[in-house]
């Protein structure tokens, strides 16, 4: 299966990610590490934007 | 063969290991984002026979647990546990109930009331804690009355209302780390020591997991509490004292990714294999 590729918002840097990749998964840019979260997938790209910051409720 | 539907907003690696395992046993998977999800009784169609609740975020994880539960859809953990392990109050409170040890406790809304509360405690140091909350955020060790006012001031006016409840636990000394006992319907099947330096022991604020051995005593006493509260998927936060152990809290979507490397256990594989015990018995 081929790697799925994607543009880090922050840095612009190419990422690549795994084929098992799930909308709403959490990342890491590979370049800067940014927190991000993949928005969209559509055959073998992605769209990345920043992860949104902790809120109050979030947790175990 | 079962479809299980795995409600979450975030997914973060424990929902990576957990689709692993249910694709290692060849369920049917439905990944449920309950942020695009309209709950409307009257047009909502359910796709999966049971469902497992792994929302990062505790109000909607909540929300769409109530609302399944009511189209008659099995929910692991329950609206009833979540309620209960949520709230940091609430546990400790049915934790008392039931006799299981935990730290000296109480609930004030004002500075006078916290005093006496510490009092009746046994004095300072002691944690104020959100009643709402996760991962060893706005936790605050007080250690004399001027800490005191000056936090609850600061609740008081910057606060939201919840954040104005005044959880108030006995401090409890540790011995530099805490134990994490992960516990599947009422059994202890691993546990891990959260290993730091810094009083917050939580491997969200950095916090080393190391295996624990499992005894004889964590074993009963995770599943006391465990039963305590109603049971399925939990993990449970001890303190380790001269008089034994405390329950501390419980958590009801557990984040275990950091926890099946030291124990030697696929916690993901015993949380699929729960909800696949669990439909069987639908």
């Amino acid at each position: 299966m081929k790697n799925i590729l994607a543009v880090c918002p922050v840095c612009d840097a190419t990422t690549k990610l795994v084929p098992s990749t799930q909308v709403a998964e959490v990342i890491s840019c590979a370049d800067c590490k940014s927190r991000l979260v993949i928005d969209n997938l559509n055959d073998n790209k992605a769209v990345l934007k920043e992860a949104p910051e902790v809120e109050e409720d979030w947790g175990e | 063969m079962l479809t299980l539907g795995i409600l979450h907003t975030l997914i973060r690696a424990d929902e990576k290991l957990l689709l692993d395992a249910a694709k290692k046993r060849k369920l049917n998977i439905r990944l449920i984002d309950v942020r695009n999800v309209v709950f409307n009784p009257l047009t909502y169609t359910t796709e999966f026979d049971l469902a497992l609740e792994r929302c990062v975020s505790t109000v909607k994880g909540g929300y769409a647990t109530k609302f399944l539960e009511s189209q008659g859809v099995k929910v692991i953990n329950s609206s009833k546990v979540a309620s209960i392990c949520e709230d940091k109050f609430l546990t400790s409170l049915v934790l008392q109930k039931n006799k299981i040890s935990t730290p000296k406790f109480a609930l004030v809304f004002g500075v006078e009331e916290a005093r006496l509360a510490i009092e009746q405690m046994g004095g300072y140091p002691v944690v104020i804690k959100p009643n709402l909350g996760s991962w060893g955020r706005l936790l605050a060790k007080v250690n004399d009355t001027d800490s005191l006012e000056a936090l609850i001031e600061h609740k008081d006016v910057l606060g939201s209302p919840q954040q104005k409840s005044l959880y108030i636990q006995q401090y409890i000394r540790k011995p530099g780390r805490d134990i994490r006992v992960f516990v599947i319907n009422g059994k202890a099947v691993c546990a891990i020591y959260r290993k730091s330096e810094h009083w917050i022991t939580n491997t969200a604020r950095g916090g080393e997991a190391l295996n624990c051995k499992l005894n004889k005593a964590l074993r009963t006493l995770a599943g006391n509490a465990s039963n305590a509260v109603g049971g399925g998927i939990l993990a449970l936060d001890i303190f380790e004292t001269d008089e034994g152990y405390l329950v501390n809290e419980i958590n009801h979507t557990m984040e275990f990714k950091n926890s099946e490397e030291p124990t030697g256990v696929n916690i993901s594989g015993e949380v699929i294999d729960y909800c696949l015990e669990v439909y069987k018995n639908l």
